[in-house]
């Protein structure tokens, strides 16, 4: 599923139940309902280009069933989709917001601000910087490329070649050298002996968690703590689709379109923020 | 908000983006240098160039600020496996868009050209990993003709060098918009159509997808 932020997520897909029955009756996709959100910014952008109230008021209206369109999309889409689907599902999502952008800078130009696009351009380097830090907080390091790199030999590989396919050791010839220890307990298959390297943990008389006896949990700290604590208020740090919607909703119908923009890379800051001190989903 | 249950990780030095310049340099070094103080230190000169004296740029000396950020070609063949690695990829996406952004407007470019140039290259970077983790992945081809951030910098700096800033900003827009329309479109009709839950295949990106 796509990013769809805290407002669509808790506030419209509760809403969206009539509307995903009929279609789903009518044998309607999430990829159509993303198109569907597609054309309503457009023209929730061509809206926002007229400098008049009732303008930003049609086009802050059309925002609004953009992100209805996200929420029956995100409903449908829960039924599994392919590939492709979900790719130009995202894709749009993109695509959409620098449309929306270009559209306040329009409406914003036409309003007598000279510095209109330089503000949509930095509002768009806001938004890339914290999509890439999302993205690179979900991302991996590749062991695995080390597979592609053994033709380049460390020094230490280099004056013993055999350093890295060197056999296991034979234990009988060994047990004959050394005079063969008694059979342990914790000898594996193969006579193998595990080494412990660490005394075994103690916990320090430290009572583990109701529900939990194993040993193996421990305890949340810090931002991740913080995190279960507060799992609205970091979901609206976030600064979603829908949040986004909202402060250029707001920022447009009380001010003008061009107090969008300072918004919109405040919100950014934020959210890079908050994205920053958030646990990395994926460990190698 | 709901988290993407297809969400297959993606190697951190395919987010890099680099260009052929910063990937020789990274093979010359052999992945020897951690990341993060390369990348540092390229954002720390190229930053202090941009703030100094970014309008006394002119000529050769627009090439400045993206041969400082070169200094991070050093790391690319790294891992990243480091702690604070995956800080590397947005500092360098973002000194690009940056770079964009300031030398198109600190030279006259038309702000809807320079919108539209950032905006293509954002699109580039986030339609990369969304395809990476559908296990779609862009082919080798593809990620070298995008030039990579050091060869988009470069290709900026030698049209302002010129005295073409404008006509540099149209030109790698055309390119980049066909070439990322062409290629997109003819990846997912060779693609074979797949649940978005299913195993992707080979989502490691970058070195490794092509040396596979």
């Amino acid at each position: 599923m796509t990013e769809t932020g805290v407002l669509t997520a808790r506030g419209l897909r509760p809403l969206a139940d009539p509307v995903v029955r009929w279609a789903e009756r009518r044998g309607t996709t999430a990829a159509a309902m993303a198109r569907a959100g597609g054309v309503l910014t457009v023209v929730a952008a061509v809206w926002f280009t007229a400098p008049t109230l009732l303008g930003r008021l049609a086009g802050v209206l059309a925002l609004a069933l953009v992100l209805y369109c996200d929420a029956v999309g995100d409903r449908l889409g829960e039924r599994g989709r392919d590939t492709l689907t979900a790719w130009s599902v995202s894709f749009l999502v993109h695509l959409r917001e620098f449309v929306l952008y270009a559209a306040l800078a329009v409406g914003a130009d036409l309003d007598g601000r000279a510095d209109a696009w330089a503000w949509a351009a930095g509002a768009l380097v806001a938004y890339a910087v914290r999509e890439s830090v999302v993205a690179a907080r979900a991302a991996r390091y590749a062991p695995v490329l080390r597979d592609a790199e053994e033709e380049r030999l460390s020094p230490i590989e280099a004056i013993d070649p055999s350093r890295t396919d060197r056999d296991d050791s034979d234990p009988e010839f060994t047990a004959e050298l050394l005079g063969g220890p008694p059979a342990r307990e914790d000898t594996e298959p193969g006579g193998l002996v595990r080494i412990r390297t660490a005394p075994p943990r103690r916990d320090g008389g430290r009572r583990l968690p109701d529900g939990d006896r194993s040993g193996t949990a421990e305890p949340e700290r810090g931002p991740a703590r913080l995190r279960k604590g507060s799992g609205l208020l970091w979901d609206l740090v976030a600064f979603g689709p829908s949040e986004r919607f909202l402060v250029i909703a707001a920022t447009v119908t009380i001010w003008d379109v061009s107090a969008a923009f300072p918004a919109l890379v405040a919100g950014f800051a934020v959210a890079v923020a908050g994205a920053a001190m958030t646990p990395r989903r994926h460990t190698p | 908000m709901h988290p993407t249950p297809q969400s297959h990780p993606v190697d951190l030095r395919f987010l890099r983006d680099d260009g052929h310049l910063s990937t020789g340099i990274g093979t010359l070094v052999q992945g020897a240098l951690p990341p993060v103080l390369p990348a540092f230190a390229g954002i720390l000169v190229m930053g202090v160039l941009l703030v100094a004296g970014f309008g006394d740029l002119t000529g050769v000396t627009l090439f400045a600020p993206a041969a400082a950020l070169l200094l991070s070609g050093v790391a690319s063949a790294h891992p990243h496996d480091g702690r604070f690695d995956w800080v590397v990829p947005p500092l360098l996406h973002g000194a690009e868009y940056l770079y964009l952004f300031a030398l198109g407007y600190g030279a006259g470019v038309p702000g809807p050209l320079v919108f539209a140039l950032v905006a293509l290259v954002v699109l580039h970077h986030g339609s990369t990993v969304l395809r990476a983790r559908h296990g779609v992945l862009p082919p080798e081809w593809a990620r070298w003709a995008m030039l990579g951030w050091d060869g988009r910098m470069l290709l900026v700096a030698a049209g302002g060098a010129m005295g073409w800033l404008p006509f540099a900003y149209g030109l790698l827009l055309g390119y980049l918009a066909v070439l990322f329309a062409w290629e997109t479109a003819t990846s997912w009709l060779a693609a074979p159509v797949t649940a978005a839950g299913d195993d992707p295949g080979d989502t490691r990106g970058g070195v490794a997808a092509s040396d596979s």
